[in-house]
């Protein structure tokens, strides 16, 4: 009987379909980006990471950390390169969770399986002994639980790249004025420009 | 002796001519014309710039000269390209304009420069906004860089 009550939680969770074929490889990127302004850069990356159905992680106002699929990570790099003025300390990585996945995997099968025979010996114990099977149920469910959690968590990982990019604004890029030997070419200057107007 | 006062002669015959030439351009479309004659500058309903000016051509030299010297000198100034530039012609002469990226009160502002020498004078435009506002009026603003001519 108590067999009836534990039997559908076993078989729901060796159905949750987590052993599907998926790469193994995690991507990631970073960067610091010269930006004009580091609100609006946010913006134009957020957007981006969204329309690929990506989401973010943190938004400061110096930061953003951004997960988007694995396969557009060659495509957002490109896009970094439009929307800064400089990009710095760029680093792609990569790193293959194929062993890790494999151990998850195989140590999930080990419990299932301990606790389909721990199932099996319930209806013949007496009180004593189905405490003690009780007890073990748990802690093997406990164990089966955490070890998927960690499972999906390197699954998302292979699925999603991560990129986290910082944003800087360096006072020393901004334009300087140096005189030129052409004299009418030092009559010409964004800032003079825009606080003289006419 | 009589060299120099030829050389004076000239000088003082270019800035005359300088200072009493006009600057014509279409105003492009959707702005108001602020200032014409020796400089013309019009400005946008949202306060875009647009300044065409002239200067004395000299040393004499072509398009491709200027547009090189403009961008190196920019470059060297801290400026960063927003475009590689392009060459445009109008009834002064060929002309080239080029666009840049510069932050400005915490937003990308566009400043674009443009130079079309003529025989005896260089005429200057400069516009500049805040990138979404410059695009919008880039058109207009090119269009009207290939009206530009003097009398």
């Amino acid at each position: 009987m108590k067999r009836l009550f534990l039997l559908p939680l076993f078989f729901c969770l060796a159905s949750l379909g987590l052993f599907a074929e998926q790469s193994t490889l995690t991507r990631s990127l970073s960067a610091t980006l010269l930006v004009a302004d580091p609100e609006s850069a946010a913006d134009l990356l957020i957007s981006w990471t969204e329309e690929r159905k990506g989401y973010f992680l943190l938004r400061s106002t110096d930061m953003v950390i951004l997960r988007f699929p694995a396969g557009d990570l060659e495509t957002f790099k490109s896009f970094l390169d439009t929307q800064a003025e400089a990009v710095y300390d760029l680093s792609i990585g990569a790193s293959d969770v194929s062993e890790e996945l494999a151990a998850l995997r195989s140590g999930i099968r080990a419990r299932e399986e301990i606790l389909a025979k721990n199932l099996s010996y319930i209806d013949g114990a007496d009180v004593k002994g189905t405490l003690a099977i009780e007890r073990e149920v748990n802690r093997l469910l406990n164990e089966i639980e955490s070890m998927k959690g960690r499972l999906n968590r390197l699954l998302v990982d292979a699925a999603m790249a991560r990129a986290e990019i910082a944003f800087t604004y360096r006072e020393e890029t901004l334009p300087s004025n140096i005189p030129s030997s052409f004299t009418w070419m030092n009559r010409l200057d964004f800032y003079d420009f825009m606080r003289e107007g006419f | 002796m009589a060299k120099r006062f030829l050389l004076i002669g000239a000088a003082f015959f270019m800035m005359f001519f300088v200072a009493c030439a006009t600057v014509e351009v279409t105003v492009p479309q959707g702005f108001a014309l602020v200032e014409g004659g020796e400089r013309f500058f019009a400005v946008s309903p949202e306060g875009l710039p647009f300044r065409v000016v002239m200067e004395e051509h000299y040393p004499r030299q072509t398009v491709e000269f200027w547009s090189e010297a403009l961008k190196r000198q920019f470059l060297d100034e801290g400026y960063h390209l927003r475009t590689e530039g392009e060459f445009f012609d109008c009834p002064a002469g060929r002309g080239f304009f080029i666009e840049w990226n510069v932050p400005y009160q915490g937003e990308t502002f566009v400043y674009m420069t443009a130079v079309v020498p003529a025989e005896k004078v260089l005429y200057l435009a400069e516009a500049a906004a805040e990138h979404e506002l410059y695009a919008a009026r880039r058109e207009a603003l090119v269009e009207s860089l290939k009206t530009i001519t003097g009398k």
